[in-house]
């Protein structure tokens, strides 16, 4: 079982209950939930998380800003991006920016599992 | 915009939602006869189109129906705060027009359509216009409800 810390990016309280139901069964640390990009980047110093789920339409700052600022923190950083979009645009943005993995919402449980144990190489 | 391009838009559209609904709440939305939205309690959503082509996306439904919504989104439990209905349902429009985009951007080119957030308006009574929009319905009904959709995109001069 992993015990890896995820934390989880996205204005929707309903896409962080769906991360934890899909996570924490599989031995993950759901760690918190940012709102918004510029909470998100503050908690990334508070917990170290070992994975990052990250939204792409917030407010305040949106992923693609949230990336950059993570990226700038941690060129290694492990973030997997989820959008309501499957935009060519937007994933080639992102995967310039260090962006790993995409998923498209809604996800699966066990498609969201797959995606973070690919990030981590386990 | 052509009749033509804009009957396309349509059944992405109905393509998205149906595969949405199925995908994110195990329910199949059937298209039904149109019916008239004389509810009390109405909820909406409103998901700005820009890029080359300007309109919007509009649901809705009643109340009861975005409360089924919501509870299932939530895996069936109860709801933290009786707002977090709003919240859902937002999510919800949000999956929908964005896969609806997806589709729309894959078809026609590159940043013709991108998508605002979506804004939820809920209210007894609400009666909601637009001037200047061609538009094009569809209704749905399933077991959580019915749906009334719009696409509509600005008149061309």
């Amino acid at each position: 079982m992993s015990n890896h810390k995820v934390l989880v990016i996205d204005d929707s309280p309903f896409i962080f209950k769906a991360v934890k139901r899909a996570l924490e069964p599989n031995g993950f640390d759901v760690v918190d939930n940012a709102s918004n990009g510029k909470i998100g980047v503050e908690m990334y110093d508070k917990y170290q998380p070992d994975v990052i789920t990250l939204d792409v339409t917030m407010p305040i700052m949106d992923g693609i800003e949230t990336a950059k600022a993570l990226v700038a923190k941690n060129p290694d950083v492990k973030i997997l991006m989820l959008s309501a979009m499957g935009d060519e645009t937007l994933h080639n943005q992102a995967k310039e920016i260090g962006v790993k993995k995409f998923i498209r919402k809604p996800f699966k449980p066990e498609e969201l599992l797959e995606k973070v144990n690919s990030l981590l190489g386990t | 915009m052509d009749q033509e391009k804009f009957q396309e838009i349509l059944l992405i559209t109905k393509k998205a939602f149906e595969e949405v609904s199925m995908e994110l709440l195990e329910t199949e939305f059937i298209p039904c006869q149109r019916f008239i939205c004389d509810y009390p309690y109405k909820v909406a959503i409103i998901i700005g189109i820009t890029g080359s082509s300007t309109g919007r996306l509009y649901l809705e439904c009643n109340l009861e129906t975005a409360v089924k919504v919501a509870l299932t989104m939530n895996f069936g439990e109860r709801l933290d705060e009786p707002n977090d209905v709003y919240t859902y349902l937002a999510e919800f429009g949000n999956m929908i027009g964005g896969r609806a985009t997806t589709y729309m951007t894959e078809k026609y080119q590159k940043n013709e359509f991108r998508l605002s957030p979506p804004a939820i308006f809920s209210g007894k009574g609400l009666e909601t216009l637009s001037p200047n929009i061609q538009s094009r319905m569809v209704y749905y009904s399933g077991r959580l409800g019915r749906f009334f959709i719009d696409i509509g995109f600005e008149e061309e001069n």
